[in-house]
């Protein structure tokens, strides 16, 4: 499913017309993203959590190499979904 | 944050409701989750990719989860902390890592070194223990002799963690560079602080004082930076003693001094400034022959070169013995002994003058102070040599003219332009003083000389007051200056103006001198003809037009022009031939002062000659006019060598060489183009032809790869039928058919479909033509042309 298939599906439902729900839509992704990297965790109600973990160092052991390296530190973007969603995903099984 | 937020925004930027876009909002989610539920994959463009994915549970069951991996720019975006980071290999793994795995050895100590140094402890990463468990380090801590800045430059340069990241990841705590130069900023003293100090007080108070602002602490070996900050915390301070950081205060103070000789120099440099005049005796004793004007000013240099100790008598010592062992009956005389004693005796006195009045605290702030004198003097010198090597230039010693050409030319030939002031400048004023200043300090001793005399005349009228004094020597020295400028001026033009108009005749002689002098009243043209000086003031008129000057206040007398009548003019007449008779006698005395300073110029037989357009900006100016040219004999002007003009390039040559540089380009970039087509051409002749993704799905695309590779390979191949686009061509596999013209590989992939359904077996080719890509199928091989031929009508 692309972008735009998923905008146009939300259009149908939506009470504004198409152009400006395409804004609403940009706009509200782009929010997402500001409030992930300001805030580092953003929360929507019913679907999941954003939050930017960080993970350590690692040293890791590269045996074709026979060599040993250490990974840098990274901050990673995760989403954990809410009991809800994974609710309704097994319950229709 | 949360959705209200989110929801609150987006209706601020628009002015609509909140609760329509809420509704938008969660229908947004709602969308999402109803595709998560079909197991279906969401990409959003510029996001990211939700993913459903089966996972264990806790329980171990299965369950459905959502994964989101974002997209690279909004993951490097949010990873900006660390995005310059790269993996460092730490490593290599010998058979020695698997033996120490298993316990049988274990790491020598700058194995150890080397591993710990990795830690990041002092970048400021949390969690270290884990990172220590998984880099295997055991538990020793490192050897005692590691001071703390080395341990972070390595770590540093090992793990390349930019500076930036650091300070944005944890700019609560202070990082350890800051610390560093903290406590180099209580080592640099500022150089109040040491004047402060005063000579009279008790030395052991102020070194007390004097401590507390030298503090610095001492960091113990074992402790890590960690523990160090905590010790500062806690203020635990440690005292280093007072002679090293005198010494290191020195050092960063003074940078070019070098460590090594700083006990010699502070006790040196203030006898030297003392007594000059003894170390130059000792200098002249040790090295006669140097001169008393050759002493550099640095002592302190020939001291080093000679490795003089301060007791001089031993020096003295060692010559006479050196001396009685080479010559035995030489003795020495009483003058040398003399200089002895007196340098023994005036030194001695000096050092316990030292040492008994002064402490050491008032000599660390003497020494500094005589320090920065020494350094002062230093650059002053400096700045004296740069300008003596660069600007100026002995007048007496050119460099550029041989001796044995014209030897006397510039011992006398300088002197006397000096005092006729050849010089002119732009505006027609001549560089006296400049010549004074460096040609001839003997005539400025004369001349102050003279003016002293005059003072004596006038300081015996007026022997009390000083002050009137002063000022009349000043008047009068400013006024000779100025009488013999004005003087001089017209004296030397004159001189020029004979020196130019003898440019015009061909010899100097006296009969072309009286052409000359009668043609100024005969004929007027000729006059016109010379050159009249351009840039002169009014002051610097012809001699000639002096004369008519001269003529004319005669001739403007009241009363010739009061009383016009018949008498008058007749007295007019009289008063024309009395003047005519005075020009005479003007012209008797000027012929004979021509002939004078002719014969004056015969002695000299050279005199140096001077273009008044010329302009002198700098001192070579002035040397290339007192070189010797053809002029300066001014008997034989015409006889001048004419320099041959610098050889230059035909101008056939200047227009072929470009073109010939132009064609060598051309064939150069025509060369190169055409090797990289070709190239091009031999490198990637098919890889081009990779099929469209309808093909790539459809599942047997293998097999299309494999063969294209054949077809690379030449086969001799004869065309054996050839009707309605179809091609049978034979060779020794066997009998194939081309057809098709597929520009598009698109069309191409469509075609090969259809076939792959009939299972035929194909492949395909790719051919230029005219420049253009062309697909062809080719079927087959089929043993027969029979077969061929009856296969046409399915394809």
């Amino acid at each position: 499913m692309n972008r735009q298939s998923l905008i146009n599906k939300v259009y149908i439902k939506s009470p504004f017309g198409k152009e400006k729900s395409i804004k609403i839509f940009n706009r509200t992704i782009e929010l997402l993203k500001e409030s992930i990297k300001e805030n580092k965790r953003v929360k929507v109600k019913g679907f999941g959590r954003f939050i930017i973990e960080r993970r350590e160092m690692k040293t890791l052991i590269d045996y074709n190499k026979k060599a040993e390296i250490l990974l840098p530190p990274k901050d990673k973007v995760s989403f954990k979904p809410s009991k809800k969603l994974i609710k309704r995903l097994n319950e229709k099984e | 944050m949360k959705k209200k937020e989110l929801i609150k925004k987006i209706a601020e930027e628009f002015d609509l409701d909140e609760i329509k876009i809420s509704e938008y909002f969660d229908n947004i989610f709602d969308t999402l989750a109803i595709n998560f539920a079909k197991n279906k994959n969401v990409n959003i463009s510029e996001f990211g990719r939700f993913k459903v994915k089966a996972k264990l549970n806790e329980d171990g069951e299965k369950q459905k989860t959502v994964l989101f991996s974002p997209v690279k720019k909004f993951a490097n975006d949010v990873n900006y902390y660390f995005s310059e980071l790269s993996p460092v290999q730490i490593r290599i793994l010998d058979d020695k890592y698997e033996k120490i795995k298993t316990g049988e050895e274990e790491y020598t100590e700058d194995e150890v070194e080397e591993i710990i140094l990795i830690d990041f402890e002092e970048a400021g990463f949390s969690e270290i223990e884990k990172s220590k468990e998984e880099i295997l380090i055991p538990e020793e801590k490192p050897s005692e002799e590691i001071p703390t800045e080395e341990k972070t430059e390595k770590t540093e340069e090992e793990v390349l963690i930019p500076e930036e990241s650091k300070q944005e990841i944890l700019p609560e705590e202070i990082p350890i560079e800051k610390k560093e130069e903290k406590i180099k900023e209580e080592v640099l003293i500022p150089e109040e602080t040491i004047h402060e100090i005063p000579g009279e007080s008790i030395p052991e108070d102020i070194s007390e004082e004097s401590k507390q602002k030298y503090v610095v602490e001492e960091i113990p070996a074992d402790t890590r930076i960690r523990d160090v900050v905590e010790t500062k915390e806690e203020s635990e301070v440690v005292f280093i003693e007072r002679d090293k950081i005198f010494n290191d205060l020195i050092k960063i103070r003074f940078p070019e001094i070098k460590f090594e000789d700083f006990d010699e120099k502070i006790e040196l440099p203030e006898i030297i400034s003392k007594d000059k005049k003894i170390i130059s005796e000792v200098v002249t004793i040790i090295k006669p022959e140097i001169k008393d004007e050759e002493v550099p000013f640095e002592i302190s240099e020939i001291i080093k070169k000679e490795e003089i100790p301060l007791d001089i008598s031993e020096v003295i010592d060692e010559e006479e013995k050196t001396e009685k062992v080479q010559e035995p009956e030489i003795i020495n005389t009483n003058e040398e002994n003399d200089f002895t004693v007196s340098s023994e005796l005036t030194i001695e006195e000096d050092k316990e003058e030292i040492e008994t009045a002064k402490t050491s605290l008032e000599l660390e702030a003497e020494l500094l102070k005589m320090l920065n004198e020494r350094k002062k003097i230093l650059e002053e010198i400096k700045k004296l040599e740069e300008v003596s090597r660069d600007d100026l230039i002995d007048i007496n010693k050119p460099k550029v003219i041989s001796t044995e050409e014209k030897p006397n030319l510039f011992e006398e030939s300088t002197l006397d332009i000096s005092k006729q002031n050849i010089f002119v400048d732009e505006n027609g004023k001549v560089f006296e003083n400049l010549l004074k200043d460096y040609t001839n300090q003997e005539d400025s001793q004369k001349e102050t000389e003279e003016i002293k005399e005059i003072i004596k005349d006038t300081t015996e009228e007026e022997i009390n007051d000083f002050d009137i004094k002063d000022k009349q020597n000043e008047e009068i020295a400013e006024d000779i200056v100025k009488e013999k400028t004005e003087e001089e001026i017209i004296k030397d033009f004159e001189w020029k103006e004979s020196v130019e108009e003898t440019k015009y005749t061909d010899n100097k002689d006296l009969d072309d001198l009286k052409n000359l002098f009668g043609s100024i009243f005969i004929e007027n043209e000729e006059k016109i003809m010379l050159p009249e000086p351009e840039e002169m003031g009014p002051q610097m008129n012809n001699p000639e037009m002096k004369i008519f000057d001269k003529l004319l206040d005669e001739s403007e007398t009241p009363e010739m022009v009061s009383e016009p009548s018949k008498n008058e003019i007749a007295d007019e007449k009289n008063s024309d031939l009395k003047s005519f008779n005075e020009l005479e006698n003007m012209f008797v005395n000027f012929k004979t002062e021509k002939i004078e300073e002719v014969e004056q110029q015969k002695e000299r037989d050279i005199i140096p000659s001077v273009d008044k357009t010329e302009t002198i900006k700098t001192y070579d100016d002035i040397f290339n006019l007192l070189e010797p040219n053809g002029k300066k004999n001014g008997v034989k002007p015409k006889e001048t060598i004419k320099e041959e003009p610098p050889k230059k390039f035909p101008p056939i040559l200047k227009l072929i060489i470009p073109v010939v540089i132009l064609i060598i380009i051309i064939f150069i970039s025509v060369f190169l183009y055409r090797r990289s087509v070709y190239k091009t051409n031999e490198e990637n002749p098919q890889t081009q032809i990779a099929p469209s993704e309808s093909t790539r799905t459809s599942g047997n695309d293998s097999v299309i790869y494999a063969d294209t590779n054949k077809t690379t390979e030449t086969i001799e191949e004869d065309v054996v039928y050839d009707e309605e686009g179809f091609v049978i061509k034979e060779s020794e596999k066997g009998f194939f058919i081309y057809f098709g013209n597929f520009e598009n590989q698109f069309e191409l992939a469509k075609k090969i479909k259809e076939l792959k359904q009939k299972n035929i077996t194909m492949d395909y080719e790719k051919v230029t033509i005219e420049g253009k890509e062309i697909y062809k199928i080719k079927a087959g091989p089929y043993k027969s042309l029979r077969e061929a031929k009856a296969f046409i009508p399915k394809l």
